[in-house]
């Protein structure tokens, strides 16, 4: 399929100081990042027809909250003159990178002291990396496929001793194992940019880890960027219940381990109380992009279960529609409502009410409708 | 359980000279090589388990014909040791190699560097053999299956006139799988790969004077570099079976494409494939900021496979031979009205059209030559069987995929990789049905209507025996 689209392509290494505060994981003992396993990478890719440019900027990093990823997505407004809602920021969502900013820092003594400049050089290596994808937008052709992968399972396991949902393997459950991908070639057949969408969690490196690491989609990047010559983005899906089926979780240190597991929960369930106080509904960033006649890609600022990606999917007037989650501005688990009556760590963490995920679901639908209606004109 | 064995695996280069005779197509003008693409080679896999060591060697040649067979063989039976019954010689069938030997007849120019050639091409296999062989060390292996979109079935009627060439037919037959044997060493490194998939690697066409080995080249390179596994490619039931671009044009660029693409899923397959087979046990949960299920993937225990190997014959029907003189007096005019024609500086058009009757007549000639006064030729067939669930058949012909699918659905191996291109080439052996509509492989197939039945039977009968035999375990 050929359509007049113009694209440009440019990244930046956002790889931390070492020394760093390294908190994905409440199980963990270390405090600092002790090294580096991979570079950080942030990844632009602009792409425009004669009336609308948007850039979607790829980050190798666990999640932006409210106030760190607003700075970024003004850092690159003010830097590329486009209107916000052409900015799509989206979060790899691996649990090997830094900490972000005060709430996710708030029970660290050390590292956290280097957060705050390094959040503040995210926001200046992200506008940079869209500013020169935009000045190198030229004609391409945009082809897209689709595939399948095993790499991930359910993880809403129910543990054997009393049924509670645990984070494991749950071979039974759903999962959407669909890899789609969108080539984007010069006009003279030159590879220019590829974007991988997958939905699994990037915790395949575990608690023991004290490296950075963008995790599996930092390796899947290069081996594409290897194969094909074209620079990767990676568009993490509808996540929030498949993980790698290899998950690293033994080793010592159980007192320290204990009490940052509670001082990590007590600082999510405190963030969520400031959240919602007063509030009966809270609203979720949604993002639409449309290109050409076949190809949209949608995302909200959540951790949506798999389900809900592949619902939309399903209703999507496109014939490929990439439904992702960890995008914009906002943060919150959002399950399905068949989740509620079990339980576990995604339901006690999540600030919404059960009929939430279809509200977001039909909203994400609406947009898709909208921008299907744009294409007809 | 996990499945272990002793493996090495060596390869040799076998480039062969620019200027050599490079003569694969009737539809080509130049007749020698103006260049190296990408480099020939030939990998030699050495397998033991039991008593029994298997040799399975994979070699960049169009063909193998004798004696060049039988002088492959000698040469790797007198630097190995092992007995000629061990030793599967395949070939990766791709045609922009070195000319087939004299039988070539209407080809001059280059085929004064052909014999050396081949005397070094076969100590280069014996010399990959005896590495192999030196290198063997315990190893465990597993065994997967994907898809490939590169192929399509080739027996194309054209419209018009309905005759079958070599073209794409959407709805004809094919088997797009792709079969991957991984073997790692016991400390889990990436020793070798076996590549099976069946395609005519004519991906680069007559306009093509590079010496290249085509698409089979490009998919050893990318496993290799993708896994670190030294990668062989078994060329599969690929008679009637060709790759879904180039052939007539743009082959230079598109075998690297499709090659590109093969080898991009044979090493994801490897990737997914993991010889260490594990017992998964939840062991309790780790409190994190999620509560974190904890598992021992606990390796099963190995279990040494035996090897065994069969290497048999067996006899299949031939067509009705048609009359020898007249087939050779038509190819000694075609030959010499071509020497006229390079003499006198033809025309492109002129050269191509004769070449293509010469190559023809040829062709038609030497068949003519091995049925006369025959209702039966026969065919070998060669087994290598690794432990309880792999089976590699290979038959010394040029399969169609029918008769490819017949054997693998009536293997009663787990994974079954049935090959032709092995062992001295015998010819096409196209399908009972193939016949009445004609076409290109009919008209030089010296073997009868029923002849793939017959073969598929006596392949499929020895499988289920090894079977039975190592049934005990």
């Amino acid at each position: 399929m050929t359509i007049p689209l113009r694209a440009g392509v440019a990244r930046a290494d956002i790889t931390p100081p070492i020394g760093i505060g390294h908190a994905g994981w409440g199980a963990q003992t270390h405090q600092r990042a002790a090294g580096i396993d991979l570079p950080l990478w942030v990844t632009a890719l602009a792409i425009g027809d004669a009336d609308t440019t948007v850039v979607i900027v790829d980050i190798d990093c666990m999640y932006l909250f409210e106030q760190e990823a607003d700075a970024v997505r003004k850092a690159i407004v003010r830097l590329t003159s486009l209107p916000e809602a052409n900015v799509r920021i989206s979060f790899t969502h691996t649990h090997s990178g830094p900490v972000s900013g005060s709430t996710w820092s708030a029970w660290m003594s050390e590292g956290a002291e280097l957060v705050a400049a390094y959040d503040h050089s995210i926001g200046d290596a992200a506008a940079g990396a869209a500013w020169a994808a935009i000045r190198a937008m030229e004609p391409v052709r945009i082809g897209s496929g689709s595939g399948s992968s095993s790499i991930s399972v359910n993880r809403r396991y129910q543990r054997p001793e009393d049924d509670v949902v645990v984070v494991g393997r749950n071979p039974a459950g759903l999962v959407d194992r669909e890899v789609q991908v969108i080539r984007v070639d010069t006009l003279d057949g030159q590879p220019l940019a590829t974007i991988v969408d997958f939905a699994c969690h990037p915790i395949t490196v575990g608690p023991d880890n004290d490296l950075i690491t963008p995790d599996y989609p930092g390796a899947m990047k290069r081996v594409v960027e290897q194969a094909t010559g074209s620079t990767c983005l990676f568009l993490q899906g509808a996540a929030h219940i498949a993980e790698l089926d290899q998950l690293r979780t033994t080793g010592t240190g159980e007192e320290i381990r204990q009490q940052t597991m509670l001082a990590k929960r007590a600082g999510m369930r405190a963030g969520l109380a400031r959240k919602l106080a007063g509030c009966e509904t809270w609203p979720v960033e949604i993002h639409g992009i449309s290109l050409g006649e076949d190809i949209a890609l949608v995302a909200m600022a959540a951790e949506p279960f798999a389900t809900i990606g592949m619902a939309i999917k399903a209703q999507s007037p496109f014939a490929r529609t990439l439904v992702s989650g960890y995008t914009g501005v906002g943060w919150a688990y959002l399950p399905t409502a068949d989740a509620y009556p079990l339980g576990g760590y995604e339901i006690e963490v999540t600030p919404f009410a059960p009929e939430a995920a279809n509200l977001a679901a039909a909203a994400c639908v609406d947009v898709l409708g909208a921008l299907a209606a744009g294409r007809e004109q | 359980v996990s499945t272990t064995l002793l493996a090495g695996v060596a390869r040799a280069d076998i480039t062969p000279p620019i200027g050599i005779s490079h003569a694969n197509w009737g539809a080509q003008t130049h007749e020698r090589a103006a260049g190296i693409d990408l480099p020939l080679t030939v990998t030699a896999l050495a397998l033991g388990g039991g008593e029994t060591t298997s040799l399975i060697v994979d070699v960049d040649v169009c063909w193998l014909w004798e004696p060049l067979a039988s002088e492959c063989q000698a040469a790797i039976v007198e630097l190995t040791g092992l007995p000629a019954e061990s030793i599967r010689i395949s070939y990766s069938h791709t045609h922009s190699a070195p000319a087939g030997g004299r039988s070539q007849s209407w080809v001059s120019g280059g085929t004064e560097m052909l014999d050396g050639y081949h005397e070094n091409l076969r100590r280069c296999a014996a010399g990959a053999a005896w590495r192999a062989l030196n290198s063997m060390q315990p190893a465990r292996i597993a065994a997967t299956e994907g898809t490939s979109s590169i192929s399509v079935n080739r027996r194309y009627q054209r419209p018009g006139d309905n005759v079958v060439v070599v073209g794409r037919n959407r709805d004809g037959i094919l088997d797009p799988a792709v079969n991957v044997l991984r073997i790692d060493t016991l400390d889990g490194n990436p020793l070798a790969a076996i590549v099976h998939f069946g395609c005519h690697p004519i991906t680069v066409g007559p306009d093509n004077d590079q010496i290249t080995p085509d698409y089979p080249g490009v998919v050893r390179n990318v496993v290799g570099e993708a896994t670190g596994a030294t990668t062989l490619f078994l060329q599969g039931a690929a008679g009637d079976v060709g790759p879904v671009r180039g052939v007539a044009s743009d082959g230079a660029n598109q075998y690297k494409r499709l090659g590109t693409i093969l080898g991009l899923e044979a090493a994801r397959l490897w990737w997914e494939a993991d010889p260490v087979v594990t017992e998964e046990q939840y062991l309790g949960t780790l409190e994190s900021g999620a509560p974190l299920a904890m598992y021992a993937d606990t390796p099963r225990p190995d279990t040494p496979a035996a090897i065994r190997v069969v290497r048999t014959k067996v006899e299949v029907p031939v067509r009705e031979a048609a009359g020898a003189d007249a087939l050779a007096a038509e190819l000694e005019r075609h030959t010499a009205e071509l020497a006229r024609l390079r003499a006198e500086g033809g025309s492109d058009e002129d050269i191509k059209l004769v070449t293509m009757k010469a190559k023809r007549a040829s062709m038609r000639a030497n068949l003519n030559r091995r049925i006369e006064g025959k209702s039966t030729l026969p065919v070998e067939i060669f087994a290598t069987i690794i432990g309880n669930d792999i089976a590699l058949l290979a038959i010394s012909v040029e399969m169609f995929a029918g008769t490819g699918l017949a054997i693998k659905t009536g293997s009663p191996f787990a994974h079954t990789l049935v090959s032709g291109y092995t062992g001295p080439n015998d010819g096409y052996l196209p399908t009972a049905e193939a016949y009445p509509l004609g076409g290109y492989e009919i008209e030089v197939t010296p073997f009868a209507a029923g002849a793939a039945d017959v073969a598929a039977d006596a392949a499929i009968a020895l499988l289920h025996s090894l079977r039975n035999q190592g049934g005990a375990s």
